[in-house]
């Protein structure tokens, strides 16, 4: 069964009867539930497109191509169960807001983090002990020695230009990044870098224009911005 | 009071959505683009506003596709700058020279003189579209011409894609034959997601890591539904074997050359026969 988009490309290079920009769409993880159903049916019976799909996957993990955000990327069955859990979590996160909030959401705001600072803070002495959270008003007491603005950083995210960046010690980080993929990295220190790189790649601007500090990765490598 | 018309209403909100998220650095303007986001909105989805779809894409990389598209110079020297390494170098994983070479120019020339840039919507990076197009380019000329044999399938030993019967193999076991149509009906037995894991797998050879970039998932996720469908795919052949011939799978493919069946199934059933050998079960 062929998916309901897909169009006849009659000519040399670009000829298929399977539309690219689906199968693209569809290692992106930008399809809509629908079409992603459909389209999995198509692969399962169509092993030219299987092959198309299987090479832009390894693509995407030797970084040639953007790797698709978790967020992104639901997998098979998954997303039928994401309303329950979003409502889960946004009743557990109003419980644990009800019950404690020593500062109202908001106005804590993280401090921009010297240089070198690890992006994720460190657990505290209680974190690390062995489930704390297990034991009955474990969440509780594990809520009461977070640090706020903890809390509040690791909430706040951003969606620009089609990827997701969350806000970490002051710092804007691009959800699809992942230290083990081993990307380049390219530093853009100062105002001067950050103008001369984004006349060169213009299409680096949304994300740059976050804030000082934004690490992106854009197209097989890891662009970090500093002030 | 008179309310605005909601075309003019959707407008102005991709006009917005334009301003924030595309570099506007061509001689496309931002009317015209919008004109044509609206368009792929509407294309997209009748029962739903256009912004809706258009909120999803990669405008920016839409915006310069667009503007090649209309034959800018600007947007393609900087489409060049940004991708035409790219896709030399896509080309070359898995084409020899000068096949690569000649798949990566045609695409281009492609995209830019017959102005096929046009088809890209933004539905995706437009990097991994020029994958998608490039790969089924290289597809083409590899059946075109059988000696441009893909380099990714090449190896230390034969990948599944190889061990494929050719035609001039004209001593086919009788139960091979057999077995590998019980495969096949086994294998439409499944679900489409359960059949393109096993295949993706076992076909095409994609590790775990590369198969939850392909399908989205976890990798663990993946292995637990991997086996249980291949748990179900072994009892599915195993039913059709004894009720076609009264036989069992294991007896039946016992005497077949497993490694020339067209989908690796020596793969497929052998991981639980390695399995079962380090029970000592076998």
């Amino acid at each position: 069964m062929a998916p309901s988009k897909v169009r006849d490309e009659p000519e040399e290079t670009l000829s298929s009867p399977h539309d690219p920009g689906l199968l693209a769409a569809y290692l992106e993880g930008r399809l809509d539930a629908r079409e992603r159903e459909v389209l999995t049916a198509h692969l399962a019976g169509c092993a030219e497109c299987r092959q198309v799909l299987a090479l832009l996957a390894r693509a995407a993990h030797a970084g040639l191509i953007p790797r698709p955000t978790p967020a992104a990327r639901p997998g098979f069955a998954l997303h039928r169960w994401l309303p329950l859990a979003a409502a889960l979590v946004i009743a557990v996160a109003t419980v644990v807001r009800w019950n404690w909030s020593p500062t109202p959401f908001g106005e804590t705001r993280p401090s921009p983090a010297p240089a070198g600072v690890s992006i994720s803070p460190p657990p505290s002495a209680s974190e690390a002990a062995p489930s704390p959270a297990s034991s009955p008003g474990g969440a509780k007491r594990r809520a009461d020695t977070l640090d706020p603005g903890v809390l509040v950083t690791r909430g706040a995210g951003r969606r620009v230009a089609g990827k997701t960046f969350r806000l970490a010690a002051g710092e804007w980080i691009d959800a699809s990044f992942d230290p083990a993929a081993g990307l380049p990295i390219t530093d853009v220190n100062g105002p001067d870098q950050r103008s001369s790189l984004l006349s060169r790649l213009p299409a680096l601007a949304p994300y740059a224009a976050l804030g000082e500090r934004v690490l992106v990765v854009f197209e097989g490598t890891v662009y970090r911005f500093r002030p | 009071m008179r309310t605005r018309p909601v075309e003019l209403v959707e407008r102005d909100r991709i006009l917005a959505l334009v301003a924030s998220q595309v570099h506007l650095r061509f001689a496309l303007d931002a009317s015209t683009f919008t004109e044509r986001l609206l368009e792929l909105g509407r294309a997209a989805a009748s029962d739903r506003p256009p912004q809706e779809h258009v909120r999803r894409l990669s405008l920016d990389d839409l915006y310069l596709a667009s503007a090649c598209a209309q034959g800018e110079e600007g947007a393609w020297e900087e489409c060049l700058a940004r991708h035409g390494g790219f896709v030399r170098g896509f080309a070359r994983r898995f084409l020899r020279e000068p096949a690569a070479s000649d798949v990566a120019d045609q695409v281009i020339a492609d995209l830019w003189e017959r102005r096929k840039m046009a088809r890209y919507e933004g539905r995706s990076a437009l990097r991994t579209w020029l994958g998608a197009i490039v790969a089924h380019a290289a597809l083409n000329a590899v059946k075109a011409d059988r000696r441009w044999l893909p380099l990714e399938c090449e190896g230390p030993g034969p990948r599944p894609q190889e061990q494929s019967v050719s035609p001039s193999d004209v001593a086919v076991p009788e139960d091979r034959l057999l077995f590998e149509g019980l495969v096949r009906e086994a294998m439409e037995g499944l679900s489409a997601e359960d059949k393109l894991i096993i295949l993706l797998h076992y076909e095409q050879d994609l590790t775990l890591d590369e198969m939850a970039i392909a399908v989205g998932g976890s990798k663990a996720g993946l292995s637990r539904r991997l086996k249980r469908a291949r748990e179900q795919l072994r009892a599915s052949i195993d039913d059709l074997a004894q009720s076609r011939t009264g036989l069992s799978a294991e007896t039946l493919r016992s005497g077949i050359d497993l490694g020339r069946l067209q989908l690796d199934l020596g793969s497929v059933l052998g991981g639980e026969m390695a399995e079962r050998k380090n029970d000592g079960a076998v």
